[in-house]
């Protein structure tokens, strides 16, 4: 009997053989015994044979099986390149968005920088942006181009009188008037637009 | 990519394996992933040595992956692997003797009590301890044929017949050496195991 006790412990037996075993067992002290010694040896072996500290190393294996087959285990996998790609537009992104929102000034910050620029404005200066005011820089642009274009006189020649000439004079001033006629009739439109 | 691996996870082992025979690395992570503490567990068996064990895990499977064009679903992925695990194992045998002797009381074990701790351990450690390196020590004294015999039924659970198939002899002669080494553990350590 104590030959087929290891077996018996094991689940080895065939059935017959262990139902011999079960009811000798029921009845010898001596086997009930040693069939527990068994089963404690057992017990204790398949706890002392683990690994204490079964890690994984799989990136270790993989390296190596990079260096033989890197084609199959790539250092930059394509779903991680393509997460790497995206993870930089975003980035990139962000970034522009952060610079755009330093430089660009916020929506209501025209108006309050206008209203700064107006209480900081000598007297007698209006800031506007109204090409039609008379204080237009656009008006006065228009004004100062029209005068030039009409005093020059290429036919005529040089003398010191007109080149001493001030704008100031009377002629000028009827000058001015007709410039400033035109631009309110429209026909200096292209100077509004 | 959590569905992927989930579809993955639900793949036998079989038809894993062909993958990797065709070199489907994803196949192979999953099948590492799998067995790779099964692996630990009998190298950890049969050298006694935590960090040998790991060396050999990844030897092992290394020589899966090179050997891969040579796999037929003839078997179980299991008894293929412990088959390629026991090549290993006779290969590395003489580097893993010559390089680090089996682990005895004497020596420092590499794995847990190799941390210099000034403060008295707890009894039922020093006892914990003990017992195992008693177990080590048993189960280095068998025969190599007895070892792997008795870690690949009783620590691994495989059936005597993909035992015979692994160890490549009949099935009688596995379970001798089974019997054999299960009276031989039982002798050196009734005395100090507990019933």
């Amino acid at each position: 009997m104590r030959d087929v006790l290891p077996e018996f412990v094991s689940g080895d037996l065939d059935e017959v053989t262990q139902r011999g075993a079960e009811a000798h067992l029921a009845g010898c002290y001596r086997c009930r015994e040693e069939r527990d010694q068994y089963y404690v040896t057992l017990d204790a072996c398949r706890k002392a044979l683990r690994h204490p500290l079964p890690l994984e190393q799989w990136a270790e294996l993989r390296s190596q099986l990079r260096q033989e087959t890197p084609e199959v285990f790539p250092l930059w996998r394509r779903a991680a390149r393509r997460r790497a790609v995206a993870a930089a537009f975003a980035a990139a992104a962000v970034i522009v968005l952060a610079f755009w929102r330093a430089v660009a000034p916020a929506p209501g910050a025209a108006e309050s920088d206008s209203a700064s620029n107006e209480s900081l404005a000598p007297s007698g200066f209006v800031a506007t942006s109204d090409p039609a005011s008379p204080d237009s820089p656009f008006r006065r642009y228009a004004a100062t181009v029209t005068y030039y274009y009409e005093s020059l006189d290429l036919n005529a020649e040089p003398s010191r009188a007109s080149q001493t000439e001030s704008p100031a004079s009377s002629e000028d001033k009827k000058k001015l008037e007709t410039s400033d006629a035109l631009i309110d009739s429209g026909q200096t439109g292209h100077w509004h637009a | 990519m959590g569905t992927k691996r989930q579809l993955k996870s639900e793949i036998p082992d079989t038809a894993l394996m062909v993958r990797v025979s065709r070199g489907d690395g994803d196949a192979f992570a999953v099948i590492y992933h799998r067995h790779h503490k099964r692996l630990l567990d009998f190298y950890y068996a049969m050298s006694g040595s935590a960090s040998v064990s790991d060396e050999l895990c990844q030897e092992c499977f290394l020589r899966v992956w090179r050997l891969r064009d040579r796999y037929s679903p003839s078997g179980s992925v299991v008894s293929y692997l412990f088959t390629v695990a026991r090549y290993v194992w006779y290969e590395q045998r003489p580097t893993v003797y010559r390089n680090q002797r089996f682990r005895s009381f004497s020596e420092a074990p590499d794995t847990v009590c190799d941390v210099q701790d000034p403060r008295p351990l707890p009894d039922a450690l020093v006892a914990r301890l003990e017992v195992e390196d008693a177990i080590l020590s048993a189960v280095a004294g068998l025969t190599e044929e007895q070892r792997m015999a008795f870690v690949l039924r009783t620590v691994q659970g495989l059936p005597l017949s993909e035992i015979a198939r692994i160890m490549g002899c009949p099935v009688n002669t596995v379970r001798s050496r089974r019997i054999s080494a299960l009276k031989r553990l039982r002798e050196i350590l009734h005395k100090i195991l507990v019933v």
